[in-house]
């Protein structure tokens, strides 16, 4: 074994980690449309048909419904996304606010989740097709 | 025995230049091309795997040594023969790839260099901490036995593996037309790493992609299906550990669980996803659905299935495909 090379390759690792930090690469990729939670949801969560997307205020979170109880939801990891799939979850409220609609996901009895929507139409065609 | 060098070792400068170099393309053309914690633990994961590789090479070198005191034929060290065991070692290559992914024991292994959701020089780097307990390297024991001597077979697979590093970019579109017909490629190697439908299980090859072509695995890539890499059950965060060993207990878990002897051994040795009761996805039943969802989507929108459904098949007396518009071209 190659000591030097194994201390060089192991400062090269840090090194570049740290580069990347450096120049700013990655973020957060925004969301914009409910269209665009559904697309995210079917890729990253195989065998989930999307009938209706919502996307929070901020861009970064998004849900998307397939059916009664069956939810995919979309988080940020890193620059890309990671999703979770829900087969019981439910609304547990629903209200319109100065900054949106907040919607209070019930996605199995000991998790909830809140996510607030700019557009209430959107939110209502989510509520609809996730059912209460 | 000629001293050969380690061709991963001499490499490494170059690789670090590049990836390096990547960086700054990606600050000034789109930054999400790299993450930070993504890029860390593709490092971290590359850096464990050449520890794991020194701790295990001793002992496949010694199996390798054991295995051609019963090779066919003596062969020497002159160049063709390095020629001739480059190309075979790719196959061999080809082979075991292509079991990495149908071979649940054998993905165990791979899938920590498919676990980023980005593709990069990094990802390249981002390599298996498990090969010599998944036996990923009996598929090279059959070239011993012809007769190639160990360090040849040795110093061609480092070869090869240098050869892969730069064709994990997005940064490069396609090669020359002739180049693309040969040689795997960045495009070509795209696909592999997608987990879009229609590329799922595709383009395994190493160096040379004749042999997908051969083999019937081959897959273009295309402009209308950006490929979205990752694996099918993206990782939750950017664990090392995870990443490194996330199938194994997934593999334990599941024999742990499983009801009866042939259950235990199709979850070690079935295809990724396969399960007892069939309640989980394949890459054929994911497959299956896409192609039926192509295909109602297709027929729905202009006829063009890509189904050998009878209901999209050529009619010619009709001249078009059912459900074809009138007048469309």
């Amino acid at each position: 074994m190659n000591w030097w090379l194994t201390a060089a390759s192991l400062a090269a690792v840090l090194a570049l980690a740290g580069i990347a930090w450096l120049l700013r690469l990655g973020g957060p990729q925004r969301l914009e449309t409910g269209a665009d939670a559904i697309r995210l949801a079917e890729a990253l969560s195989s065998g989930f048909e999307g009938k209706a997307g919502i996307v929070s205020t901020s861009g970064e979170l998004a849900a998307a419904a397939g059916g009664p109880g069956d939810l995919v939801l979309i988080q940020p990891l890193g620059a890309r996304h990671r999703a979770d799939r829900f087969t019981g979850a439910r609304i547990a409220m629903l209200g319109d606010g100065p900054g949106g609609t907040a919607i209070t996901l019930q996605l199995s009895p000991q998790q909830m989740f809140r996510i607030t929507v700019p557009d209430p139409e959107a939110a209502r065609a989510f509520a609809q097709v996730l059912g209460d | 025995m000629p001293d050969l060098p380690d061709p991963v070792d001499l490499a490494v400068p170059a690789f670090v230049a590049l990836v390096l170099a990547e960086m700054l393309v990606a600050r000034l053309k789109d930054r999400s091309r790299y993450c930070p914690r993504d890029t860390l633990t593709s490092l971290m994961l590359g850096f464990g795997s050449t520890i794991a590789s020194v701790l295990a090479g001793g002992m496949v070198f010694a199996l390798a040594t054991w295995v051609h005191q019963f090779r066919l034929f003596d062969i020497s060290y002159a160049w063709y023969w390095f020629a001739l065991a480059f190309v075979l070692d790719d196959l061999a290559y080809y082979v075991f790839h292509r079991s990495a992914h149908r071979v649940r024991w054998f993905w165990a292994s791979h899938v920590i260099h498919h676990s980023s959701q980005h593709y990069n020089l990094s990802t390249a780097l981002r390599q298996t901490w498990t090969g010599f307990f998944s036996l990923g390297f009996i598929f090279r024991l059959p070239l011993f036995l012809v007769g190639f001597p160990p360090a040849m077979v040795f110093f061609c697979a480092g070869l090869n593996l240098v050869y892969q590093f730069w064709i994990h970019t997005e940064v490069i579109g396609r090669m020359p037309r002739w180049f693309e017909a040969v040689m795997n490629t960045p495009s070509h190697h795209r696909v592999h790493h997608a987990t879009n439908a229609r590329y799922l299980d595709k383009n395994y090859a190493g160096v040379f992609i004749v042999w997908d072509r051969m083999f019937g695995t081959f897959e273009p890539e295309r402009d209308d299906d950006r490929p979205r890499y990752g694996i099918v059950h993206n990782l939750p965060d950017f664990s090392i550990l995870r990443a490194a060993f996330h199938e194994w207990w997934g593999i334990a878990k599941d024999v742990w669980a499983a009801p009866g002897l042939r259950a235990r051994l199709g979850y070690m040795f079935g295809p990724p996803g396969w399960s007892h009761d069939g309640s989980r996805d394949t890459s054929e039943t994911i497959k299956a659905r896409w192609q039926a969802r192509q295909g109602v989507s297709a027929i729905a929108d202009d006829g063009t299935s890509p189904l050998p459904h009878p209901a999209t098949q050529r009619q010619d007396d009709m001249g078009g495909r059912v459900g074809e518009r009138a007048g469309t071209a």
